[in-house]
């Protein structure tokens, strides 16, 4: 068996990569896939918060390249979800601390065992990066419709093609739509324009406070049936497993509107 | 350095020939193969910077020396001159501290079948045709012309080393900032529309203009 490997990055950071690689992959686990995630940034170490597991590490990415540990001992399974897995980084060390060619390696080996393999790649697009991106089979970009992020989203496409990753997908992060509506932030389709078309749309994802709590309590939203995040990362989780699924009518309005039209004040 | 000379030398960044071509061109080229053949199999395949010590040269001189290099497996990176840098003219060489140069009108221009992409940059002596769009963060540097087939968002320079004749052409112009020779024009800092038809930017008196784009009359 051999699974995928995929990288998910960004270039500019506070993007939401870490909280996209975790309901990514707990929603990819929930439709019976065998996923890893695996932190690259190294030295600021965050999925294992995200993910609510930080007190159970024992072994980091570090240890399992430099030979301390076997992979199988170093990865923390998920205490909810059957099937998902988490290689935490190491917060001592830095980004020097693994190769190129350490990360292909590790790769090659966690996809023998597992469908997915989901990289947090640390910002910037420096030797992090390159390690983050070296063993990867394909690229999720995650960007916020605010023009400097579409920048480096942008910069970051052509260093993929660079490495031979053509094709990425596109996750839109944190989007408003009452903010879209009245012109004062980027809308979808103008990000897509500048991308070009060999970036394939893979979700649209709403801004919503609760990703903010759920972050912090290390639940990811998408276990949250409620959270219109959590829905949106189900359908980003449906469409990477090759199901067609409609985006989301995200132009329902807030929670006001809707209580409007649950008494019959509104359409 | 004296007239009709010529010298090859090996610097860091490859091959430069140095010369003073002066007036007997034919007599150059006879020494030019003269010394290449001495040298064959040395100099083949390499690429090889020019540096003339004439005033001025012209247009068919520097072909016949192109093609000569060529001829001997030797492929002419960039071309310098140790004339002041001036006004020049399409066809026109003129250079100073190394950078390549505007080589001969009809010979040199490149085709860029991509998108470039923030970050990414093409630095051409003569004319830059890009098949794809030049998105924000990406720069177009070109010696003669720059033709977007493609929303052009970025930054591109006409005319580099000085041609005030060079235009910058795109299906959709929208850039940050444009350069004509030594003139710069920036996108107004209202947020524009974008434009629905292709468009020219060129040089008239003394500013960057743009305007719709539409194909010459013949006979023009």
């Amino acid at each position: 068996m051999s699974g995928q490997v995929v990288v998910v990055t960004s270039g500019k950071g506070g993007v939401g990569k870490t909280t996209v690689v975790a309901n990514i992959g707990t929603g990819l686990a929930l439709s019976g896939q065998k996923v890893v995630l695996v932190d690259a940034d190294i030295g600021l170490r965050n999925l294992d918060v995200v993910m609510g597991l930080e007190n159970r590490i024992l072994y980091d990415i570090v240890d399992v390249v430099e030979g301390r540990t076997e992979v199988r001992k170093a990865l923390i399974r998920d205490k909810r979800v059957e099937g998902l897995s988490l290689l935490p980084a190491s917060q001592t060390r830095d980004k020097t601390a693994v190769t190129e060619e350490q990360m292909k390696c590790l790769c090659d080996s966690l996809k023998e065992e597992f469908d997915y393999v989901l990289i947090d790649c640390p910002a910037g697009i420096e030797q992090g990066f390159q390690n983050a991106v070296a063993g990867a089979d394909g690229a999720i970009i995650v960007s916020i419709p605010e023009v400097s992020a579409l920048r480096d989203a942008d910069k970051v496409v052509g260093l993929l093609e660079g490495a031979g990753l053509t094709d990425p997908y596109l996750v839109v992060n944190r989007i408003r739509m009452d903010m879209v509506r009245r012109g004062d932030m980027l809308d979808v389709s103008d990000m897509t324009d500048i991308l070009g078309r060999q970036v394939r749309l893979l979700g649209i994802v709403p801004d919503d406070q609760s990703i903010i709590v759920s972050t912090n309590r290390g639940e990811p939203a998408v276990l949250d049936p409620k959270s219109r995040a959590g829905q949106a990362f189900r359908n980003i989780v449906r469409r990477l497993l090759g199901e067609e699924v409609e985006f989301m009518d995200l132009n329902e309005g807030g929670l006001v509107a809707r209580l409007m039209k649950l008494v019959g004040l509104a359409k | 350095m004296e007239v009709g000379s010529m010298e090859f030398r090996g610097t860091k960044s490859g091959l430069l020939l140095r010369a003073h071509v002066g007036s007997d061109i034919r007599g150059f080229i006879d020494r030019l193969k003269q010394r290449l053949s001495k040298s064959r199999g040395f100099f083949s395949g390499s690429s090889v910077k020019a540096q003339f010590e004439d005033k001025e040269i012209p247009v068919e001189s520097v072909r016949l020396i192109v093609e000569t290099l060529r001829e001997c497996g030797l492929e002419l990176s960039s071309i310098a001159t140790s004339a002041r840098p001036r006004r020049v003219s399409r066809s026109g060489i003129a250079e100073e501290d190394g950078l390549p140069a505007v080589g001969p009108d009809e010979c040199v221009s490149v085709l860029v079948k991509r998108t470039l992409r923030s970050g990414q940059r093409v630095d051409f002596g003569g004319s830059v045709v890009v098949l794809g769009d030049v998105n924000p963060g990406a720069e177009v540097i070109a010696g003669g012309d720059v033709v977007v087939m493609g929303s052009l968002r970025g930054m591109a320079h006409a005319g580099a080393y000085g041609d005030t004749g060079a235009v910058v052409v795109a299906f959709r112009l929208n850039p940050t900032q444009l350069r004509i020779a030594n003139r710069i024009s920036r996108s107004p800092d209202t947020v524009r529309t974008d434009p629905s038809h292709p468009e020219i930017a060129r040089i008239s008196e003394d500013a960057i203009v743009i305007e719709a784009f539409s194909v010459p009359a013949s006979g023009r």
